[in-house]
């Protein structure tokens, strides 16, 4: 290997993880959210001031399933949990990849919260999009949460 | 002058007794105005002249050719109106019965109810069947709504009528009622007699009136006589028709529909809960509110 073609190889790997394609998704921080770094079990987590939070999972598709699969295991998972039964609404990631989002509306420490679950499913992977808070809280961002999943990469 | 005289007084002192006398007959026909004869003049003709017109007997009379028009209209003396039965046991003389001449057998009016409940859906229907056995037992119907209907049939076959009403559906209600109008029947008869020798009787010093005045006198009466003559008949022909033909009002109830069957436990059985499901996908259980908005 010449000099040159490792120069090459590792200016490929640092424009990769530069990119967040290393997460298996790519997401932007909506206005008015912080990122943050400790998410136990999350590849990205950021909240509001408001305690409004957005955060992705990315797990092996395994078993294999479909999107229809992962999007009713995880509908189903959260009903027997008591959230009810979800509004679904299919959905398109920015590059084309299809999903389906779970819209909960439930109570949290007394108070109306609200729960969106978004699932994208690739071939090997499946990327979870979970996000709510506070009902009131919730509604004053809807709308930058819902443009940080139209605008989701999935890798 | 004395004669006429005479022959005046005789035809005031005849009118009177006449009308002081007739009370004979009017104890139980009281609804007809009174008019009589002389006692001895109605005993007498009671006596010597037979009931008028032959008394018909059984079965044998039963007015076949009676229409539903007039149902009865033929008949010159009702039946003796036997005991609601088959007509073909009534025609033949049981041997038990005391042996009475027929003016002496009792008039009966027969009246019936019958309820009898049928499936709703076939209420009409069963209610144009009634009217057809009925009518195939020589009846005929009297008035009908949307349940029932009042019918006439002949006394003789009043029991067997009822028995096929009754075969229409389920028996709910049955009642029969007799009433016995033979001494009603039979003052009327007294009374006929009387009034019709007070006709004759009538009819001879009319004959015999010797002027105007006279004549008018007599024949006014005599009007009167004719018209409570007329009134008599028409009672006994109604009496007559009523024995003749039994009255069966028939109520037809309708049926209501069959209650589902419904297990007869104490409690229905609840359903289960829904299986709950634990798919072996670890990030699963992870998944929600409590874990994302944990912040520390």
């Amino acid at each position: 290997m010449t000099q040159r073609t490792l120069i090459l190889t590792l200016s490929l790997v640092a424009t990769l993880f530069g990119s967040g394609c290393s997460r298996g998704f790519d997401i932007k921080t909506p206005d008015g959210f912080a990122e943050l770094d400790d998410a136990e079990g999350y590849r990205y987590r950021a909240t509001s001031a408001d305690g409004v939070v957005l955060a992705v999972r990315r797990e092996k598709n395994e078993p294999k399933g479909s999107l229809d699969f992962w999007a009713a295991a995880v509908g189903n998972e959260l009903t027997s949990r008591g959230y009810g039964k979800p509004a679904v609404e299919s959905l398109k990631s920015q590059n084309g990849t299809a999903g389906k989002k779970l819209a909960f509306r439930t109570v949290k420490n007394g108070r109306p919260s609200v729960l969106w679950v978004a699932v994208f499913v690739s071939d090997d992977r499946v990327v979870v999009v979970e996000t709510g808070g506070d009902a009131d809280h919730f509604s004053q961002v809807e709308s930058k949460v819902s443009a940080a999943l139209s605008a989701l990469v999935v890798g | 002058m004395t004669h006429l005289l005479r022959r005046d007084l005789g035809v005031a002192l005849l009118l009177a007794s006449l009308f002081a006398s007739g009370c004979a007959a009017r104890s139980s026909a009281g609804a007809l105005a009174p008019m009589a004869a002389p006692a001895a003049a109605t005993e007498a003709s009671l006596d010597a002249s037979p009931a008028p017109g032959a008394i018909p007997g059984g079965a044998a009379q039963a007015p076949a050719s009676a229409t539903k028009s007039a149902p009865g209209a033929g008949l010159a003396r009702p039946a003796p109106a036997p005991s609601p039965g088959p007509s073909a046991v009534q025609a033949k003389e049981d041997p038990r019965a005391p042996k009475l001449d027929d003016a002496q057998k009792p008039l009966l009016v027969y009246e019936g109810g019958l309820g009898v409940r049928v499936p709703k859906a076939e209420l009409a229907d069963r209610l144009e069947k009634a009217i057809d056995v009925a009518e195939a037992h020589g009846g005929y119907l009297v008035s009908r709504t949307d349940s029932g209907a009042q019918l006439r049939v002949p006394s003789q076959r009043f029991r067997a009528a009822l028995k096929d009403l009754g075969a229409l559906g389920e028996v709910t209600r049955r009642s029969v009622a007799a009433q016995d109008v033979s001494e009603q029947y039979h003052d009327l008869e007294v009374r006929l007699k009387n009034l019709e020798s007070v006709r004759a009787r009538l009819e001879q010093f009319l004959a015999r009136a010797a002027n105007v005045d006279e004549a008018l006198r007599v024949g006014k009466e005599l009007e009167g006589v004719v018209r409570q003559i007329d009134e008599a008949k028409g009672r006994m022909q109604y009496l007559k028709t009523r024995a003749a033909y039994s009255l069966i009002t028939l109520t037809l109830e309708p049926a209501a529909d069959k209650a589902p069957v419904v297990a007869t436990g104490d409690k229905p059985v609840p359903t289960p809960p829904a299986r709950p499901l634990r798919m072996p996908v670890k990030w699963l259980g992870a998944v929600g509110l409590d874990q994302l908005l944990s912040l520390e």
